[in-house]
């Protein structure tokens, strides 16, 4: 049908891009306000929490975290969830180290990614083609991973014999910033793209939001689903080969826990479990604001037993935050 | 019809002022029910109606007024106050549990259960079974002891009623409680309502329908934007057509069908879809600017065959020939890239990206059609912001969510998502349940837009009412397949009805039912 009326009246009002840019990533911005607010707090105590040798540690702590939380954000705001990330980590790191040592480091490389998308594969296809709540699946694919990792390995931790491996974290192919910063920077800039301006995008979010009537409006839903799952282990290879880089070895438990780590960076950047909501700038926030936390322990010398204490009491007021704003919205 | 004029009202609401920010819900209001009547409350999408009743169950307050129950001023702080007083609730979204049994649901809480401090099951089927015997025969085929997810929607809607009753309550609120009933359990629902209005009890029958009303109710009030305009009116003193005008304000005139000379001028139209059955070897025939309603008890088909067109479920064996040529469904993505449009029966469930702001619901089916890649920001906006004028949808602002609105522009929504192609076919399943009769006309008036422009129409409808005012032609379906196709003067409500129940008699003599 045309529409030739173009002098739309009420809707468009009072929003010009920016101002609804603001809106939209109000959430985000607080986020990042508390982020900076923490970290100026911890240099003003301790004295040197904002030194580029601190930053960097914190950022390289925070980088496995970060890139998997952007797998696991795909999922989320699909109203998924994907439990076996850690395990997924595990397995694709001790798969580089073994590999990597028989073959060279391009072949580990490949096999450890391929280990993570194969792992992604089994998540999406029993989520999407079967139709079985992700929470069993991944649950499933957690044990399997986390228990392949001790076979493949018996139960050892592995050294990374291939020493000019070391470059693939910390080695710097751009301006002498290091590689693992690089990574970052592209993969969270490119979901932020994806979420935001394409297409694909926003049928992530109506998956989400709606699967029934993104389905009938002739989205493929199930592909959808299909491609966060198997993404999200292309990422958990992909983290798990940083990190092995920086550590130069594996062991079996390298990414046990982690999973929740990475489901509350999402949380606290504003993605919600019921779907159809939440950032790639928010997740990447919010895995910092939990790393920045922990260093601050450190700093502080703190006992690190009140981690776990403090990051739940931030996910719960983050989420508090979060449904205070989109009741407002309503 | 009972005279109440010399009784007492067993409630009575006073002046009630309910705002919401700076909205006004409801603007000294008033109502008062009477023992043993059936008080229909009706009016237009934002009278009210929905306030009030939250305001009587207590899961509202009101910001000044005062509800007066048997004589004496009340003030419920919750709505577990409001069931201990006698008042229940039955919404038109049943808040049963559907994995528990039916007594489970009906015994709920109550304390007779419970013997030294354990729930006594043989207790609580012999209460559930009390309460079923109340509302007479329609609920004995029902078992206490069946889940309740098993059940009808009629009979989930008579398991809370009988849950209302075993609670004791007086005075029960039935909100739109036949939207998703057809006919004949509709019939079986009225005479729950007229055997415990015997007993005493009273009802506040909330609906849309006017005939249904006329049918059931003693009395009529009717809200408009917060404020009273007919105050418990008896129904014996009062037209259809008044109670109407008094819900809209001004008079309404009727989008009727084009005359018979257009209509034979559709018959010679091409043919758009010919939709042909393998299994009785029956078609059904849709041409170019012809809207054809198929009817149909609910359960014979009628969703299954609009969906199975647009090859979201595979159903029946069914041969479609479009424009001409042969056309297999596929999928969704298929119907929408070959013009087809669909708006399903459920806009929550199967239309609206609810959280999702208004634009993303009105723009989704258009990139799916064009394959976009990229977001146009700007672009979009303007678009959605010219629809949703064009179409008259009332909202703040279309950064909002689709759930901030009204039912009936939330329905308006529905139609928005096809305004930017120009599908030549539009394959619509209920389109107008659960909005008001002035948003109903403006649909209508969409609906038969849609068919000049040459578009085929094909409209399921359980309301018979709305199929004689829309369609050119309707095809009654039986077990799937077309049974029956009324035309020209056989369309009229008792015909539809007769074709209608005689298919379902036909139904049980083959033992299918």
């Amino acid at each position: 049908m045309s529409n030739k009326s173009n002098n739309s009246s009420l809707p468009l009002k009072n929003s010009s891009g920016a101002s609804r840019t603001i809106k939209r990533y109000k959430l985000e911005l607080i986020m990042l306000v508390v982020l900076i607010g923490i970290m100026l707090l911890l240099q003003i105590v301790t004295g040197n929490a904002l030194k580029s040798r601190n930053l960097m540690n914190v950022f390289q702590a925070a980088t496995p975290i970060i890139i998997m939380a952007m797998g696991q954000l795909l999922i989320i705001i699909t109203a998924g969830i994907d439990l076996s990330v850690g395990s997924i980590f595990s397995l694709s790191g001790m798969v580089a180290a073994l590999t990597m040592n028989k073959y060279g480091i391009f072949v580990g490389v490949i096999c450890a990614l391929l280990t993570g998308i194969a792992c992604g594969l089994f998540n999406g296809f029993f989520v999407a083609k079967v139709n079985m709540a992700p929470f069993i699946v991944t649950l499933a694919m957690n044990g399997i991973a986390a228990s392949l990792t001790f076979i493949i390995a018996d139960g050892n931790s592995q050294s990374i014999l291939q020493t000019s491996f070391r470059n693939f974290d910390r080695g710097s192919f751009l301006f002498g910033i290091p590689n693992f910063i690089i990574y970052i920077i592209i993969i969270v800039v490119l979901m932020q793209f994806m979420l935001s301006k394409t297409v694909l995008g926003r049928f992530i979010y109506s998956t989400g939001s709606n699967e029934n009537a993104a389905r009938l409006v002739g989205i493929g839903t199930s592909n959808i689903k299909m491609f966060a799952y198997t993404f999200t282990g292309f990422l958990c290879g992909l983290a798990a080969l940083l990190n092995a880089s920086y550590l130069m070895t594996v062991e079996c438990t390298a990414g046990t826990g982690l999973e929740s780590e990475v489901i509350a960076a999402t949380i606290i950047g504003g993605a919600s479990l019921s779907g159809g909501v939440g950032s790639a700038v928010g997740a990447f926030i919010g895995a910092l604001i939990s790393v920045v936390i922990r260093n601050g322990f450190n700093l502080l010398g703190i006992n690190s037993f009140w981690q776990g204490t403090v990051t739940g009491i931030v996910i719960i007021i983050a989420v508090l935050f979060g449904q205070i704003s989109a009741q407002k919205r309503k | 019809m009972s005279n109440n004029n010399n009784k007492k009202p067993i409630m009575e609401l006073v002046d009630i002022v309910k705002t919401y920010g700076t909205t006004v819900a409801l603007d000294h209001a008033s109502l008062r029910l009477f023992p043993g009547e059936v008080h229909a409350l009706m009016g237009g999408n934002g009278a009210g109606k929905s306030t009030i009743i939250g305001i009587i169950a207590a899961s509202r307050m009101p910001d000044s007024g005062k509800i007066y129950l048997g004589g004496e001023e009340v003030s419920f702080k919750n709505p577990s106050e409001a069931i201990n007083n006698g008042i229940a609730v039955v919404y038109q979204e049943l808040s049963i549990l559907p994995h528990l049994t039916v007594a489970e649901n009906i015994v709920g809480t109550n304390k007779k259960v419970l013997r030294n401090g354990l729930y006594d099951w043989d207790k609580a089927i012999e209460i559930a079974q009390d309460a079923l015997n109340v509302l007479g025969e329609a609920c004995l085929s029902i078992d206490p002891l069946e889940k309740v997810s098993n059940l009808r929607v009629d009979q989930m809607q008579m398991v809370e009623i009988a849950r209302a009753v075993s609670f004791g309550a007086k005075i029960i609120l039935l909100d739109e409680p036949t939207s998703s009933l057809n006919i004949h359990e509709t019939e079986s629902l009225f005479r729950i309502v007229n055997a415990l209005k015997q007993t005493g009890i009273s009802f506040l029958f909330v609906s849309h329908r006017m005939n249904e009303v006329r049918q059931i109710s003693d009395r009529v009030t009717v809200f408009r934007d917060g404020k009273l305009v007919l105050d418990g009116k008896l129904m014996s003193e009062i037209t259809d057509q008044e109670v109407v005008n008094h819900m809209l304000g001004r008079k309404l005139d009727i989008v009727t069908k084009g005359n018979a000379d257009k209509i034979h001028e559709i018959e010679n139209n091409p043919v758009r879809l010919k939709i042909k059955f393998t299994d009785n070897d029956k078609e059904i025939v849709v041409r170019q600017g012809e809207i054809v309603g198929i009817s149909g008890l609910a359960g014979s088909g009628r969703s299954a065959l609009l969906r199975n067109i647009i090859g979201d479920i595979e159903w029946k064996d069914i041969e479609i020939i479009y424009d001409g040529e042969k056309y297999d469904p596929g999928n969704p993505r298929k119907s929408i890239k070959n013009d087809i449009a669909y708006i399903g029966e459920d806009r929550k469930d199967s239309g609206l990206f609810l959280d999702l702001s208004i634009g993303e619901t009105v723009l989704m089916p258009n990139r799916v059609y064009r394959s976009t890649k990229l977001v146009k920001e700007g672009k979009e906006r303007k678009l959605v912001a010219s629809i949703i004028d064009q179409l008259k949808v009332k909202m703040a602002s279309i950064d909002h969510t689709p759930s901030s609105l009204s039912g009936g522009n939330q329905q308006k929504l529905l139609f928005a998502k096809w305004y930017v192609n120009d599908p030549r076919v539009f394959l619509l399943d209920e389109p107008t349940r659960g909005v008001d009769i002035n948003t109903k006309q403006e649909i209508y008036k969409l609906i038969e837009e849609l068919a000049e422009r040459g578009a085929a129409v094909l409209v399921v409808s359980s309301e018979v009412r709305e199929m004689v005012l829309l369609c050119h032609k309707i095809v009654v379906l039986r077990d799937g397949l077309p049974a029956v196709t009324l035309m020209e003067d056989d369309i009229n409500e008792e015909k539809i009805m007769s074709v209608i129940t005689a298919a379902e008699h036909v139904t049980e003599a083959g033992g299918t039912a």
